[in-house]
């Protein structure tokens, strides 16, 4: 049975003028044009621009959809349409509810009000009386995290205040479509966990989840389609893999780019990254548990505080030696965490992210979410993970890694992110950079051996990692 | 089910009426809520907090009928006349008013530009809200023009109502301005720019501190002034004198009647074209 239709784009084209002066002009034209019933013409006048162009979609209750592409590709552009904030030049939109909400980087929050008064001005927008909000209210300062600054202007608040104030506000109605536009990237590691955490509830609930990211791994887990739009129009739209597969080969650099970032001491970053320097939270595969209702969601973010995996140390060897902290180029490197944990968990994930000297992540190690398992012991862990051939360019790099509990993924323990992450050095193999050239521009996984357990000795896990296929210990 | 489509939303009018007359019906609580963080907003972090309603009015009042107090004013008055006084401080309060509410109805998408550009929403209540808050400012005067009635000794009669119940053609008219430019003051610089000498022409053509000329080429401007006519008639029922031009007093609440919708149908259009014109 087809899933209820939500919302149906028929053959929609946006317009923009990139000109401050004519922009104001036309408004005033158009606005005059709707007051004078003047049917909309397919032409672009002096300065302007098709910022979409003949998009047909269909979103049904329970798609849970990324838009990738690059800036300006026309992303946002599709969301305000639909959420109903622009109108189209021409075609039109059908849209079967009024439940929707959009979270942006500025989250549409009066910088003049409080945090108190945008609850209530933001709410009854969403069509919540007073007495309703009123019951709230303290439960969504408490989730947003923001007590000590809620009766302070909004213009006081970082951007990762206000996003998580919007945040709660949202999490706290009921929404039938949820707009989110690369938003993820300003709310700090544990709030970002929450939000993702809220979103996986939300599409397990079938909930419609509208995602504009550049954050692969969030489109890829939450994702069950994927657009990519490219100047104005949907060049792809089908299953997440694919679409991302067809987004990241195009923006694969070009031969004539590799040695251009090779002389530059400063090297080019993603676009991305360039909007959301800060560096992202770890991957979060779906969770398997599902929970609905507003008030059920909410219980789960109400504990915070201090995680209870303690990272103490980040060690690494590397075959061939080059000394402490050094790696060379397509060598062996062993990275080794040892952690303190107050519990014990049957089902873990042990994740290490490799960032080079700009924060962007260059290589993800994710342990197996499938059995067999990790077991988390209470009190002194290890896990160690084996790059065998270390696909980076030379330079200077860090190290962070994470322990998440399996299915929730609730964060447990995490080290490198809001805090530098381990150091370490890759020195040239004077042979073939060009894979090292390559997945210096790249997001990618890379398969390794994963061994864990209470006390494991540094140089066994290294050799056993040469000599066997993955053997997790449970602990 | 809502259609967001390319064609004037004018194009389907019987839609758009229901439409509009849903979200009044529903946009109650929440242009109450908006007026209640309007003025928290207004009055937060001020010494005298709301009572900075009614002091700048209370002063101009003063220092005019201090100023006024002349030896060239007579001492005592005939029977019928009345005090330059009086006749300055409902034409101040009333300017005020008018002005006030232009300002807001002219400035309601500058104020809920973070709102406008993030989220769909019931213009309804913010026109409302700022309807309010415009009343809420006529009636902040209004004991001041008591006041003054009493303290010239001007007799207190029942019309008085009636006079207090014709402020409201001159706050309509503000507010029906103010909707009207509410476009093009977010859209341009222009409006703010002019809106530093703009009231003191109105102030200098409208018969605000001096009494409403009957003969001259001055006489027929204020026979055509709208505002004239609105001013006159508010101080002819309040506390009586003067000659008021009714068929122009007449004439501006019909053309209230065609401007108030004109202005809340241009601002319910208005939004999606400001939105992705305007950045905040």
């Amino acid at each position: 049975m087809t899933a209820e239709t939500l919302i149906r784009v028929d053959a929609v084209s946006k317009r923009f003028c990139r000109r401050g002066d004519l922009s104001l002009r036309y408004g005033l034209q158009d606005l005059l044009g709707d007051l004078l019933l003047r049917s909309p013409r397919d032409v672009l006048r002096e300065g302007e621009f098709w910022a979409l162009r003949d998009i047909d979609l269909t979103i049904r209750r329970g798609d849970v959809i990324g838009l990738v592409g690059h800036n300006g590709a026309g992303k946002s552009t599709l969301l305000k349409l639909l959420a109903g904030i622009y109108r189209p030049t021409l075609g039109s939109i059908t849209v079967h509810t009024n439940k929707i909400a959009v979270l942006d980087h500025s989250a549409g929050l009066n910088p003049a009000q409080t945090g108190r008064e945008s609850i209530y001005t933001k709410l009854a927008l969403l069509k919540q009386t007073h007495d309703q909000i009123a019951e709230r209210v303290e439960s969504i300062i408490a989730m947003a995290e923001l007590a000590d600054v809620i009766d302070s202007p909004v213009a006081t608040y970082s951007t990762g205040m206000r996003v998580r104030l919007a945040f709660a506000m949202y999490a706290s109605v009921e929404i039938d479509i949820f707009i989110v536009d690369d938003s993820l990237g300003v709310a700090d590691i544990r709030f970002a966990q929450r939000m993702r955490r809220y979103w996986q509830d939300f599409v397990d609930a079938g909930g419609t989840l509208l995602l504009a990211s550049h954050e692969i791994y969030l489109l890829r887990s939450l994702c069950n389609g994927a657009l990519l739009i490219e100047d104005g129009r949907i060049v792809h739209a089908g299953d997440t893999e694919s679409v991302i597969a067809r987004y990241l080969a195009e923006r694969r650099p070009t031969l004539e780019d590799v040695p251009a970032q090779t002389v530059s001491s400063t090297p080019e970053r993603p676009a991305a990254d360039a909007e959301s320097p800060r560096r992202s939270p770890p991957p979060n595969p779906p969770a398997a548990d599902s929970e609905t209702g507003t008030s059920s969601r909410f219980a789960r973010f109400a504990d915070a505080g201090d995680f209870p995996v303690r990272f103490t140390a980040i060690e690494m060897e590397a075959i061939p030696t080059l000394g402490e902290g050094v790696a060379q180029v397509l060598g062996q490197l062993c990275v080794r965490a040892q952690c303190v944990s107050t519990v014990a968990v049957d089902r873990v994930l042990f994740g290490f992210e490799i960032f080079d000297e700009q924060g962007q992540v260059i290589i993800h190690l994710r342990g197996p979410d499938a059995a067999p398992h990790y077991t988390l012991t209470r009190g002194a862990n290890s896990v160690s993970a084996t790059l065998q051939h270390l696909p980076l360019m030379p330079g200077n790099y860090r190290i962070g890694t994470v322990v998440l509990e399996f299915p929730s993924l609730a964060i447990l323990g995490i080290h490198g992110w809001e805090e530098e992450g381990q150091p370490f050095r890759v020195l040239s193999d004077s042979g073939n950079d060009l894979l090292g050239a390559i997945s210096r521009r790249a997001r990618m996984t890379a398969h390794v051996t994963w061994h864990t357990g209470p006390t494991a000795p540094p140089q066994s896990d290294c050799s056993a990692a040469q000599k066997s296929a993955p053997s997790p210990t449970t602990g | 089910m809502i259609v967001n489509s390319s064609l004037s939303p004018l194009h389907k009018p019987g839609l758009f009426l229901a439409e509009t007359r849903d979200q009044i019906r529903h946009s109650g609580g929440l242009a109450r809520m908006l007026l209640r963080a309007r003025l928290a907003q207004l009055y937060r972090y001020s010494s005298l907090g709301l009572l900075w309603a009614v002091v700048p009015t209370l002063v101009i009042t003063v220092g005019v009928t201090l100023s006024l107090n002349t030896p060239t004013q007579p001492a005592v008055l005939l029977p019928g006349e009345v005090p330059l006084q009086v006749h300055v401080a409902f034409g101040v309060v009333l300017m005020q008013t008018f002005v006030e509410a232009f300002n807001g109805q002219r400035s309601i998408f500058d104020l809920h530009l973070s709102l406008l550009q993030r989220m769909k929403f019931p213009l309804e209540a913010v026109v409302m809200a700022q309807i309010a808050e415009s009343g809420f400012n006529l009636l902040a005067k209004l004991p001041v023009l008591l006041l003054v009635l009493v303290f010239f000794g001007m007799p207190l009669k029942l019309q008085l109502l009636l006079g207090l119940l014709a402020c409201l053609p001159v706050l309509l008219a503000g507010i029906a301005l103010g909707a009207l430019v509410a476009p093009i003051s977010a859209l341009g610089k222009d409006l703010d720019r002019a809106m530093a000498f703009l009231p003191w022409l109105v102030f200098l053509a409208t018969p605000v501190f001096y009494r409403t000329p009957d003969v001259g080429p001055w006489a027929w401007l204020q026979a055509v002034n709208p505002l004239t006519a609105m001013l006159d008639v508010v101080r002819y029922l309040s506390y009586g004198g003067g000659n008021p031009h009714w068929s122009t007093f007449w004439m501006t609440l019909v053309g209230l009647a065609l401007c108030l919708p004109l202005g809340w149908v241009v601002c319910k259009l208005a939004p999606p074209h400001l939105a992705e014109r305007l950045s905040s």
